[in-house]
């Protein structure tokens, strides 16, 4: 067989790796052979390929040493930056949140997998590695060490001349961001194409747009995601400048954008899950449920919609409704601890006795991170409590403490516990703790004004 | 008659604040918030209304951490421009625009959102509204007008820096810039054009169709239309101007004026006269009028550029006003009357001297009058023997017309003199009945000239003043003289006047030794030389109406179509323009601009990645401090030299940016000269044609609109 016929299957096939090698084999013999080369470009970018979208991490307090955000003190329900002190109206619908301020949904968001803020990161001395870098980082996880040095000396690239070139000048943009992870070339080879291209090509101002934002010059972003999307509007791009907009802290304008693109795309599922998002992070879960169920409208499979919906249910005092939504979540094969842990408390709270317990194992069994394992036991404490087994409760309280030595919520239930049983020095000391884990949390500030008011 | 006005309310900010960047906005639509500038690049909203911490209300802002009054806005690059206003059709809420150097930023503070971030290549020197909603930003050569979406509407060009803006009613715009010209706009087109001796810091309009205006040579004053109503000179300059009724008259507001010393004073709109005044104890930063105690009726709000606030409010029309009224007046005519009868006393004197002068035979020199008939004659030509003098300029030749001598000349005039006054006084040894005066005129404008001179004899004690205006014609600098070859680049136009006409309008507004006459029967043709260059000018008037000015310098050909079509009351005017040197001029600034700007993008990219750099450089070695001292030195270390490149690169940043507002500037001078050979419409829809071929970096097209206006 033609090897470069091979080495086109292979890639179709997603078998990069073997790509790659036949098209050394061939580059060794053609040297100069350009379809070979751009095509070994392709398989390697293809193989290190993220979709920056669904990675981002969010980056609104990532505020340290530059601030894009322009308010510092906006107007309540016009920002995402809310300390979790502002967020103690205990409405309806208003959802507990772990301590990095990420609501426990049950659902794992790119957005809230973060680590806290950057000046945290700072503190704990966990490394914080900047925008640019952070690219890289993900980019190189999966780098194999090439034999004989790289395979582009991105220094000898002759960027002028390949920004001209319409075959090519794509792929090497690619394979010099991802692969690379080189931006400042990267960019000069978008900023040279766009102009050989007369500015009429909007994928380049998208990618431009990508530079910019690894380079943190967000307004840059902004103007070229807008220019782009004058030109051509894409899902894409108007899901780009969303994300800039929540960056920079304007939820209201990113709900506009998000509204402007559902003119031109009625009813598209990703525009409408960024629109839910948003109005859920603004505190308004109504309208984020009615998102969310026109999402399921549209994509019955939606599986952050479904959980979405059922935890709002739960919220919403209507456990036996949760319960549907997530048993058909559990339906659709998602098998999590999680999601075991939810339906083990719809089951709870629904009377269902019987099988509580049963979805707690379960839980229990699949969770392997200690911060899910310190919720699963905080949770199984209630179902101690419901049951009245104040000691099985109290040491399921200290189990999740085991796993996660600064969960106050437990260490709050675990003083009334201790309060109940006559221990109120010891309940004051757990209730002090736990102020101290957690300033903002009402809970224990409330509770020692009442100890101290008692005595 | 000053009156003591107590603050009614004063407090501290507690920020350094920017000169002239204070603005008052009422964010949600009724309560005003004062907004300033900080000299951190921060915008601070200081907003007294707010209600107790309750955050279960909606509509309520946050208070800040340090001062709960308080709330920031990054700006991230130094603010030059500071404006609220209600932007947004059929909503009330004033929108805080926000200008940088190189941006503008339309943000609503009450929901924390961009209407629109914009970035302005020519700059944002300063912002108002008006004109039905527009936002109107004045950059380093031209004025740009954008819709509350971002859309560029309107677009003129300046020539140079602009200063300042202000609307007055029926779409009027003034607009001050850096080379000492007032323009007051009319839509597009420009409807007067103002000279004064500095540059114009600030402008405000005023009912009645007057504006005021403050130089940055410490003069303030009011116009209204284009006559000056007043002007004062300090030695301070004004950095702020409010309309405001501080002292409850019935005639209407006041001039409020706030002065780089700290004083603040309050003047009537039509004399200039002070009738109240306060001191602050530093810079004023800016004056401001808002409902500021919610008591229902406006304050004047004062900011220092220490953060100090003072707060006054109108007083009440008090009895004794109308009474001082009186007794001013009586004592304004008193000081009258005594000046009239000194003068009356003086004149008997005379009289009584020059009815006896048969009989008496002292001279006239020795009781210090001089003889009734003695009178001041005055001249004014270019100097023609250009060969002796160095340097070639306009020549004020003034003499008696008996043997009393000329001990000494005062000149007032405006823009010809580094002050507004020049004093001539020959040696003793060289006093005489005559005395010329070089003049050296920098600008093609009609000037009026205020000539004190002192007449008596050389040994007199005592002097008479002769009081003489002159006003030089527009084009005093060039004299008439006969050349061979014309220059190549040219006007050409079409106007139908009679050819007496058009030489009167020479002989008004030239210097010409004798005045020109028609000779010829077809044609009128007149060469002259710029005084101030040596260049040629050929002016040609034909019978069929054809008319071509030959010059060199296009500013010129602009000024003689404008001066031209103001005499002849010409509404519109269409013309071809042929200047090769200036298209030359043009292109190569094209070319530089678009090379400057693609180095900026370079540029922000590299500052940007050394932020990236930095930041994590920072992290690290705050890891090493508890790991490995020595790498956190080596950290350091690096950290220093990356700050050290930093600085570099802001270097060369600025020479750049620098350099990008010279070109720009320079391109927009030439634009809006280009559009000056035309008149009326077509001079506007030429901007408009001009506007949209550098939109499209069309240079080609920009060439052919300059030299047909049209693309």
């Amino acid at each position: 067989m033609d090897p470069m016929y091979l080495a086109l299957s292979l890639f179709r096939r997603r078998q990069y790796d073997k790509c790659v090698e036949i098209c050394s084999e061939i580059l060794e013999k053609q040297p100069l052979d350009q379809a070979v080369w751009c095509l070994k470009m392709r398989a390697l970018t293809q193989r290190v390929y993220v979709d920056e979208l669904e990675s981002e991490e969010n980056e609104i307090e990532d505020d340290f040493l530059d601030s894009n955000v322009v308010a510092t003190a906006p107007r309540p329900g016009t920002s995402l930056k809310t300390p979790s002190s502002v967020n103690t109206n205990k409405s309806l619908g208003a959802r507990p949140r772990t301590s990095t301020g990420r609501p426990i949904s049950g659902v794992v968001r790119p957005s809230t997998s973060r680590c806290g803020s950057g000046l945290e990161r700072l503190r704990t001395s966990r490394g914080s590695t900047g925008q640019s870098a952070r690219a890289i980082r993900l980019g190189t996880a999966a780098i194999l060490s090439q034999k004989d040095g790289p395979f582009i000396q991105v220094s000898r690239l002759n960027l002028s001349k390949y920004a001209k070139n319409k075959l090519l000048n794509k792929s090497i943009f690619e394979y010099l961001l991802y692969h690379e992870g080189d931006v400042r070339n990267a960019m000069e080879l978008a900023v040279l194409a766009t102009q050989a291209c007369e500015f009429k090509d909007w994928w380049w101002k998208i990618q431009l747009a990508k530079c910019y934002i690894a380079l943190n010059l967000v307004r840059e972003a902004e103007q070229q995601i807008r220019s782009a999307i004058k030109q051509t509007p894409h899902i894409e791009n108007y899901i780009r400048l969303i994300r800039i907009y929540i960056r920079i802290d304007q939820p209201l304008t990113a709900t506009e954008v998000c509204k402007q693109a559902l003119e031109i795309f009625p009813n598209d599922v990703s525009i409408m899950t960024e629109l839910a998002r948003l109005t859920e992070e603004l505190n308004e879960p109504q309208a984020s449920v009615k998102y969310y169920r026109n999402i399921v409208i549209q994509d019955a499979m939606n599986t952050e919609a479904i959980a979405c919906i059922g935890m709002y249910h739960f919220y919403n005092n209507q456990p036996e409704l949760a319960l549907r939504y997530y048993r058909r979540l559990l339906a659709m094969g998602a098998h999590s601890a999680e999601l075991y842990n939810n339906l083990g408390l719809c089951c709870l709270y629904s009377q269902q006795l019987d099988l509580t317990l049963a979805c707690f194992q379960r839980a229990l069994d699949l969770a392997t991170d200690p911060l899910v394992k310190a919720d699963v036991w905080y949770n199984l404490s209630y179902v101690a409590i419901a049951a009245g087994d104040v000691s099985l409760a109290i040491q399921c309280l200290n189990l999740c403490l085991c796993a996660d030595s600064s969960h106050a919520p437990a260490f709050n239930n675990l003083a009334v516990l201790h309060h109940k049983n006559g221990k109120t020095h010891l309940a004051k000391a757990y209730l002090v703790t736990a102020k101290g884990h957690q300033p903002a949390l009402p809970e224990p500030v409330f509770n020692l004004n009442v100890l101290q008011n008692d005595h | 008659m000053d009156k003591h006005i107590r603050p009614v309310f004063t407090l501290e900010l507690g920020y350094k604040i920017l000169a002239g960047l204070v603005t008052i906005g009422k964010y949600d639509g009724t309560h005003p918030c004062l907004t300033v500038a900080t000299s951190t690049d921060k915008v601070l909203i200081h907003n007294p209304h707010r209600k107790v911490n309750n955050s279960n209300q909606v509509g309520k802002v946050i208070w800040s951490e340090s001062n709960r009054e308080l709330a920031t806005l990054n700006i991230n690059s130094m603010v030059t421009a500071l404006a609220a206003y209600a932007v947004l059709p059929n909503v009330s809420r004033d929108i805080l625009i926000i200008g940088t150097a190189t941006n503008i930023l339309v943000y609503d503070v009450h929901d924390n959102r961009d209407l629109f971030f914009k970035e302005c290549e020519d700059g944002v020197r300063c912002v108002t509204v008006g004109n039905g909603q527009m936002i109107l930003v004045g950059g380093n050569s031209s004025v740009h007008g954008y819709d509350h979406l971002g859309n560029d509407v309107f677009w003129i060009a300046v020539g140079d820096c602009v200063t300042s803006l202000s609307c007055l009613p029926d779409q009027k715009l003034i607009v001050s810039s850096e080379d000492f010209y007032i323009r007051i706009f009319k839509g597009g087109d420009l409807e007067s054009e103002l000279n004064e001796t500095e540059a114009v810091s600030n402008l405000l309009g005023l009912p009645n169709e007057k504006f005021a205006y403050s130089v940055s040579n410490g003069t303030i004053g009011v116009y209204e239309k284009t006559s000056r109503l007043w002007r004062v000179k300090s030695k301070n300059f004004a950095i702020s101007m409010l309309s405001y009724d501080l002292l409850g008259r019935t005639t209407g507001p006041q001039l409020i004026t706030g002065w780089s010393n700290g004083k603040i004073d309050c003047r009537t709109l039509t004399t200039g006269e002070v009738l109240f005044k306060d001191t602050m104890n530093s810079s004023v930063a800016g004056i401001v009028e808002a409902d500021y105690r919610s008591c229902g009726k406006c304050d004047l709000i004062c900011v220092s550029i220490d953060g100090e606030v003072k707060g006054y409010t109108k007083t009440k029309a008090a009895a004794e006003g109308s009474n001082g009224i009186e007794q001013d007046t009586i004592k304004h005519l008193l000081s009258q009357k005594q000046a009239l009868l000194m003068e009356l006393k003086h004149y008997e004197n005379n009289v009584k001297f020059n009815s006896n002068i048969m009989n008496e035979t002292e001279s006239y020199e020795a009781r210090g009058v001089i003889p009734s008939n003695t009178r001041l004659q005055i001249v004014v030509t270019t100097n023609s023997d250009i060969e002796t003098t160095s340097e070639a300029h306009v020549e004020v030749y003034i003499c008696t017309n008996n043997s009393t001598i000329i001990k000494a000349v005062i000149l007032f005039a405006e823009g010809i003199f580094k002050g507004e006054s020049h004093v001539v006084h020959p040696e003793t040894s060289k006093l005489a009945s005559g005395m010329s005066i070089p003049l050296y005129l920098p600008k093609d404008v009609p000037i009026d000239i205020h000539l004190k001179a002192l007449i008596g004899y050389p040994n007199s004690v005592q002097f008479h003043v002769f009081e003489i205006t002159k006003q030089l014609p527009t084009f005093s600098m060039y004299r008439a003289k006969q050349v061979h070859v014309k220059p190549t680049s040219w006007v050409e136009f079409q106007i139908n006047e009679r050819l007496q006409r058009l030489c009167m309008w020479l002989n008004q507004n030239f210097i010409l030794s004798e005045d020109i006459e028609l000779t010829s029967e077809d044609h009128l043709e007149l060469s002259l030389e710029c005084l101030r260059d040596k260049t040629v000018l050929v002016i040609r008037f034909d019978i069929s109406g054809k008319s071509v000015i030959f010059t060199d310098n296009i500013f010129l050909a602009a000024d003689l179509v404008q001066c031209l079509a103001n005499y002849l009351k010409i509404e519109g005017l269409e013309s071809k323009a042929n200047f090769p040197k200036e298209e030359e001029n043009l292109k190569l600034l094209m070319q530089k601009l678009s090379d400057i700007q693609e180095a900026r993008l370079k540029l922000d990219t590299d500052v940007a990645d050394k932020f990236g750099q930095i930041r994590n450089l920072v992290v690290a070695a705050e890891d090493f401090r508890i790991n490995d001292l020595t790498e956190m030195l080596e950290c350091y270390r690096e950290l220093d030299n990356v700050n050290k490149s930093l600085i570099n690169g802001f270097n060369i940043k600025a020479q750049n940016y620098s350099e990008g507002i010279e070109t720009m500037k320079s391109i927009n001078n030439i634009i809006q000269k280009a559009s000056r050979v035309r008149v009326g419409e077509f001079s506007t829809k030429m901007i408009g044609h001009c506007r949209n071929a550098i939109k499209n970096n069309n240079i080609d097209g920009l060439i052919k609109i300059l030299r047909t206006g049209e693309p």
